[in-house]
């Protein structure tokens, strides 16, 4: 083998391993910039926007099942709809906002377990801890609902009702509904 | 603005036009990716701590930082891949994350763990479950594009595609 066939393959590698190299440092300082460009973005648009989030995350335990709170948990809609007309509890939609938005029960709140953290802020100055508080969501299980209600429970509210097969059946016995936004919760407000 | 590789060109060939051609285009594809699913969740940082509680892997005290930051970091990788800038810094934290959501996946499967991914939406299904093995395919996906890309924007003599901007 020639000599000049053999030295330029080592100044290749010589070559491509100095420019890998270059290139890993280059790397490594590029993804530190990236990290703390988007770490600087995050802080900034987050302290800035009007719903921000806190920096430490706020459940203190997982979520309860309804079935762990007890049986006086759950309320049925023959004994909702009287405290409903008669004011006399907060109803709280715990479906998706999307949902809430098409239909409701009257007067109802939304707020769901994904909100919960920036939507319960606002939430707990209207509510006074010892109102009663019905949730609902749809479906057999109640997931949303129950979720929600552990952690209202959690947050010092103790009279809170899950409502049985909630919306599918207020929907059935032809109460009180309506379309639209979240109506203020100064409005919403109903006497305890 | 330096371009790396561009002092040894490699030999040419009829493959490596199309290998151009194939990472420009996976560069472009996942840097859409990364974008798009930044969206929601900047939108929604609090339901995207929802979803990062839910893998039960972070401690309290990191769920909301990384909620906060970890969609703008997407959002930026995503940025850079698209126009081609800081290639090096952008490839590595790219494939840095792809591995990380490859390994997240598949230790929670692992573990029988069985939640929505929240990869592209800040919200979680609750009802929602079984597509584990569909998430790991899709990140596996993903991961090979970008292991592709680290090799021609690390390797550009070997791999025959020259050229990725720094």
């Amino acid at each position: 083998m020639k000599l000049d066939n053999v030295m330029p393959q080592i100044f290749d590698q010589k070559g491509d391993f100095r420019s890998n190299s270059r290139k890993m440092v280059s790397a490594l300082s590029q993804s530190l910039a990236i990290l703390l460009l988007a770490g600087a973005l995050a802080v900034t648009v987050n302290l800035w926007r009007p719903a921000s989030v806190p920096f430490h995350y706020q459940r203190a335990q997982k979520i309860q099942p309804a079935s762990a709170m007890g049986e006086d948990v759950w309320i049925s809609v023959e004994e909702a709809a009287p405290l409903f007309a008669r004011k006399k509890a907060f109803f709280i939609d715990a479906r998706p906002s999307s949902l809430y938005r098409q239909e409701h029960i009257s007067g109802a709140l939304s707020l769901t377990v994904e909100s919960f953290q920036t939507s319960f802020e606002k939430m707990k100055g209207k509510i006074p801890p010892e109102a009663m508080i019905i949730v609902y969501c749809d479906g057999r299980a109640s997931e949303r609902s129950s979720a929600l209600a552990g952690e209202l429970l959690l947050r010092g509210y103790g009279n809170v009702r899950v409502l049985e097969r909630g919306w599918d059946l207020w929907l059935a016995q032809e109460l009180p509904i309506e379309a639209g936004d979240n109506p203020s919760l100064a409005e919403a407000g109903r006497s305890s | 603005m330096e371009v790396f590789g561009a002092a040894r060109k490699p030999a040419p060939g009829k493959g490596r036009g199309l290998g151009k051609w194939l990472s420009f285009g996976a560069r472009l594809f996942l840097g859409l990716v990364f974008v798009y699913a930044s969206i929601d969740k900047i939108l929604h940082p609090a339901a995207f701590a929802e979803t990062v509680y839910n893998y039960q892997i972070l401690p309290n005290l990191l769920i909301n930082v990384t909620a906060i930051v970890l969609p703008w970091l997407e959002f930026l990788i995503g940025s850079l891949l698209i126009l081609g800038l800081w290639m090096p810094g952008a490839v590595f934290t790219c494939n840095a994350l792809l591995l990380l959501f490859f390994a997240t996946v598949l230790f929670n499967m692992a573990r029988g763990l069985d939640i929505d991914c929240g990869c592209f939406t800040a919200s979680t299904d609750p009802s929602s479950g079984g597509h584990m093995l569909w998430y790991l395919f899709r990140d596996g996906f993903f991961l090979l594009l970008g292991l592709n890309l680290f090799y021609v924007t690390f390797f550009p003599s070997r791999s025959g595609v020259a050229a990725m901007q720094a």
